[in-house]
């Protein structure tokens, strides 16, 4: 480790102004951090190569360290502000009142502070720090700065296989409106003693939370498929250079309200009405022609299952077909390739994607009239 | 788009939404209990899972369990940039403030110790006439290196004096350009030059009463207005300014070898003469307390002379352009010594 700290000292020599000493103190910070995650971790010790563990750490601590200082103390806490908002900013309400954007902003604000309070408690008590130790130059700021980002981004075991940011925890909890108060001293905590408030938090509350968040983990497997076509769908919009229905299409996904995707698209109300207008035409040929097997499969009205129809919505379907497109339909049973079907038709591979998208769309007609 | 899509469309962007909230305001929200401690995970935290942040380079086989929350990772990270996006204008205008902040303020980008003793072999050696300089108030020696140290290399730089100054200075403030600038515009301003003597005096007297006793106890921007002051004077000292009035200017410089002397002669010559050269030369003669070298460089050509012991040399430049400015490196024959830049400035 005495490597990994002359690697730290020298590199922050090069990249900052900062005096040796301080380039010293912050390269042994790292370097303890670095030695107390190699050490503790049993992914790193079964690995059988600390050695480059650590150095990887190491530099990726550096490096965070290196761009806030870069960044400096103003643009620094923009960027640093701005990421932790973003993580937060779904977990962040009003209590039951769904907040608007700008009110959610103001929340935010509000529970950042507290969030900055308890990361430079953290900081104190895991480097051994005075009580009163505060960032005092631009290095120490930038050390500051990147651990709270670390810090925020830190993940909660919460059963098996399951963890959640602590910030993210932190977040869930502020919108419960919690009075701050019932902060826990932490100091006091991590050396296993009781908090000052009335509060008796104890393995069950622990446990209870567990609970609530392993039931919500439900249709797992379905979720895989979900993403793929969620991942697919924006795939198929950023080749069509559509980057403002990817942007709509994240915000709806995020259940955000109109009116706060308005304010952070910055469109008026018509001009959000035409952007979902056009969202809607490219996920409806997503669905129904580009990736219609994907997403039929998803759900479950893939053509072994009659395309979701029940027996008298099939036959009703049937009926409505012409001769053309009662081949295609058998064809397309038979999984018989595109370009096959389109000599067996006459048709170009384009004129058969459009008679098969009329068709999925007459079969989506009858299964919700 | 016939009228039933409309529904498949609802339908779609339902299903999708699902499970990509894992948690709704409105719906299955998770409810830590109150009495869960804001402290519960130090002592519960396994270490593998500590600190292992979205970027932390990891191998896939080592990847830490996920969340597994039914967020996606792509859907995820897009709504993060552009929420941070958005929100970095509305936190611009309304900067947050850390724990023990009462102000935004600026962080010292600390004037490296290791700049002065990588300097000090190198530039010591022209250290001595620092201590020649007329400032407000004494500054540190480190301060002073380190603008020697920027200022030289700005005299590399075909940029006016002013810019010379701002630029060496804004390599001691970082974060500081802003301010920089306004009092640059304010400091440099032809009204406080030397050659207006009649005021300056004045004005540094004024200047002096508002500032503090010493440069430690000065103020970010106090410390900003006087390393501009201290740049001034010592990127004056480097250039030497020519013009068909001022024909000759002598300068010394004081170094721990001894004293450099510096002279340089403006020729202007008219073709009518019938001379060898017609346009303006100018010639630079130097005497050296040890052996060194000059080297000189010039759009249109570069001379350079040397010499083992103490003593003379001379160049000359022809083809200078009025408006133009030359730096100039002299070098003394101490190894471990950087060379430092002087300019000759040929003005109107």
């Amino acid at each position: 480790m005495e490597a990994i700290f002359q690697l730290l000292f020298e590199r922050l020599k090069q990249l900052t102004r900062a005096s040796s000493e301080k380039c010293r103190e912050v390269a042994a910070r790292i370097t303890d951090e670095v030695t107390r995650i190699c050490q503790q971790s049993r992914r790193i010790q079964a690995s059988g190569d600390i050695q480059s563990w650590a150095k990887k750490l190491a530099l990726h601590r550096l490096e965070q360290c290196r761009r806030y200082y870069q960044l400096g103390s103003k643009r620094g806490r923009i960027e640093l502000q701005s990421t932790l908002s973003a993580i937060v900013y779904r977990y962040i309400s009003g209590g039951q009142n769904r907040a608007s954007y700008q009110a959610r902003l103001v929340l935010i604000e509000d529970f950042l502070q507290g969030f900055y309070a308890e990361a430079l408690n953290a900081f104190r008590r895991e480097n051994q720090l005075s009580e009163n130790y505060s960032p005092r130059t631009l290095l120490e700021l930038a050390e500051y700065m990147a651990f709270s980002e670390r810090y925020a981004k830190r993940r909660i075991p919460l059963g098996p296989k399951r963890s959640q940011q602590l910030i993210v925890l932190r977040a869930q909890t502020f919108s419960q409106q919690q009075p701050r108060e019932s902060v826990v001293d932490m100091d006091l905590a991590a050396e296993g003693g009781a908090p000052e408030s009335t509060n008796n938090w104890n393995d069950s509350a622990v446990q209870q939370l567990r609970e609530v968040m392993v039931e919500q983990q439900s249709a797992f497997l379905e979720g895989t498929l979900r993403e793929t076509i969620i991942e697919e769908l924006i795939a198929y919009l950023e080749e069509r250079q559509q980057p403002e229905c990817i942007n709509y299409f994240i915000l709806r996904l995020q259940d955000l309200t109109a009116s706060e995707i308005e304010e952070i698209l910055g469109l008026t109300a018509r001009e959000r009405d035409y952007l979902q207008q056009r969202f809607k035409y490219h996920l409806i040929r997503f669905a129904l022609s580009h990736r219609w097997e994907l997403v039929h499969q998803w759900l479950e009205a893939d053509l072994e299952r009659n395309l979701g129809l029940t027996p008298g919505e099939w036959e009703q379907f049937k009926n409505q077909l012409n001769p053309e497109q009662t081949k295609l339909l058998e064809l397309k049973q038979k999984k018989v390739p595109n370009s096959e079907i389109a000599q067996t038709l006459s048709m170009t591979a384009n004129q058969v994607d459009k008679q098969w998208f009329k068709l999925l769309s007459l079969a989506w007609g009858i299964r919700n009239p | 788009m016939n009228q039933n899509l409309d529904f498949l469309y609802c339908q779609l962007l339902n299903w999708l939404q699902e499970k990509s909230v894992p948690d709704r305001p409105d719906r299955d929200r998770l409810k830590p209990s109150a009495d869960l401690a804001e402290d519960w995970f130090v002592e519960e935290l396994e270490l593998d899972d500590l600190d292992w942040d979205e970027s932390e380079i990891r191998d896939p086989a080592n990847a830490p369990p996920s969340s597994a929350m039914g967020e996606i990772p792509t859907v995820e990270n897009r709504f993060q940039a552009l929420l941070k996006r958005k929100m970095q204008q509305e936190i611009e205008a309304h900067l947050p403030l850390f724990p023990w902040e009462t102000e935004i303020r600026d962080y010292e980008a600390e004037l490296s110790d290791e700049v002065v003793n990588l300097s000090v072999p190198a530039r010591q050696l022209w250290h001595p006439q620092l201590a020649t300089l007329r400032l407000l108030m004494p500054m540190p020696e480190r301060v002073l290196v380190n603008l020697l140290e920027a200022c030289s290399e700005a005299m590399q730089l075909p940029i006016p004096p002013a810019a010379k100054m701002v630029r060496a200075v804004s390599s001691l403030f970082p974060e500081r350009s802003q301010a920089l600038d306004r009092l640059g515009f304010v400091l440099l301003s032809p009204s406080l030059s030397p050659s207006r003597s009649s005021s300056v005096e004045q004005t540094q007297q004024d200047l002096a009463s508002l500032l503090p006793q010493n440069y430690e106890a000065a103020t970010i921007e106090q410390q900003i207005a006087l390393s501009l002051l201290a740049a001034r004077e010592i990127v004056n000292s480097l250039t030497l300014n020519l013009s068909p009035v001022q024909t000759t200017v002598e300068r010394q410089w004081q170094t721990t070898a001894g004293v450099v002397k510096i002279r340089a002669d403006l020729a202007q010559t008219s073709e009518v003469g019938g001379d060898f050269y017609p346009g303006i030369s100018v010639r630079v003669r130097l005497r050296l307390p040890q052996g060194g070298s000059l080297n000189w460089v010039s759009p249109q050509a570069s001379v350079m002379a040397q010499r083992t012991y103490p003593g003379y040399l001379c160049v000359e430049l022809f083809d200078c352009q009025v408006g133009q400015i030359y730096p100039l490196e002299i070098k003394l024959r101490d190894r471990a010594s950087s060379p430092l830049n002087f300019a000759i400035a040929v003005c109107e």
